[in-house]
């Protein structure tokens, strides 16, 4: 997966924008045509504008679904920001992500260990040495611990957003509109 | 009872309104198309493709709402034809009987 919340939020205020206009503009179209309602009337005018009446009904259901959609992108965003700008990521590959930590911290264990098990009574200014470096093993398994936890925590906070997007996803079915024939309006 | 009558003239209005809605604007459905394609873009997830999916749902269905108004466009146009060729024939019928 590759997100840029940066790009996607730059997009989302254009976004409103140029709903609100649809909005604005099918607002115009619709009135018009009720105002023109009443400048003709006949048995075509009748069919005709009860016609639009449904159509407007149906293309307002449209811009509910815009308004939906705007506000799933929206919940992206702000779902997103709270942990970073750009993520790419594969979600698959978590638990291998997480294993090569492991292994990393395995490693060292085994290497201190290996140190623990040498004799080392016999040469102190060695001993000093070895248990330097024992210390920035073992500070560097911490970090590593530390890293490993940063990480799962971000996958997983990744996977909750990515669930909680798809349930919003899931909720939405964007209605079909049919073209009627207008011969019978003519 | 209902009259039948026609306004030739705020039909007329009507239709030169309409029409500079759907030339002027496009009734905005095409910017909001780009830029919901360049948010999926910037969204390749899973859930981004649910999303071009309802994006391509709701581009056929731009596209119906276009057609639809330019139908409607059509009626009053057509209706507006009538109405005057009509209007034309009987004054002739009326200026024969003269």
């Amino acid at each position: 997966m590759e997100i840029d919340i940066q790009t996607l939020e730059k997009n989302s205020s254009k976004l409103i924008k140029n709903i609100d206009d649809f909005s604005n503009n099918i607002s115009n179209i619709y009135n018009e045509l009720n105002w023109v309602s009443g400048c003709w009337n006949d048995y075509h005018a009748r069919l005709f504008f009860t016609n639009v009446e449904s159509e407007r009904i149906k293309i307002n259901k449209t811009y509910d679904e815009l308004v939906l959609l705007k506000e799933v992108y929206e919940s992206i965003i702000s779902q997103y920001k709270s942990i970073g700008n750009k993520f790419k990521v594969n979600l698959e590959a978590k638990e291998d992500i997480l294993n090569k930590f492991n292994l990393f911290s395995d490693k060292i264990n085994e290497t201190i260990s290996l140190y623990n098990d040498l004799d080392l009574s016999f040469c102190s200014d060695i001993a000093n040495k070895i248990n330097n470096q024992k210390s920035k093993l073992l500070k560097i398994k911490e970090n590593i611990v530390s890293a490993k936890t940063k990480v799962k925590d971000t996958l997983e906070k990744i996977e909750e957003i990515e669930k909680n997007i798809n349930q919003k996803l899931s909720k939405i079915d964007i209605e079909a509109i049919k073209q009627v024939d207008i011969n019978e309006f003519m | 009872m209902n009259e039948n009558f026609m306004d030739e003239e705020e039909v007329t209005k009507t239709i030169d309104k309409l029409e500079a809605e759907t030339t002027d604007e496009k009734l905005n459905l095409d910017n909001i198309k780009t830029i919901m394609s360049d948010m999926n873009l910037n969204y390749k997830t899973d859930n981004g493709s649910k999303l071009s999916e309802l994006l391509d749902t709701l581009n056929n269905k731009f596209k119906t709402l276009t057609a639809v108004h330019d139908d409607n466009i059509t009626v009053l146009k057509k209706n507006l034809d009538t109405y005057i060729t009509t209007k034309e024939k009987v004054a002739s019928m009326f200026d024969n009987l003269t």
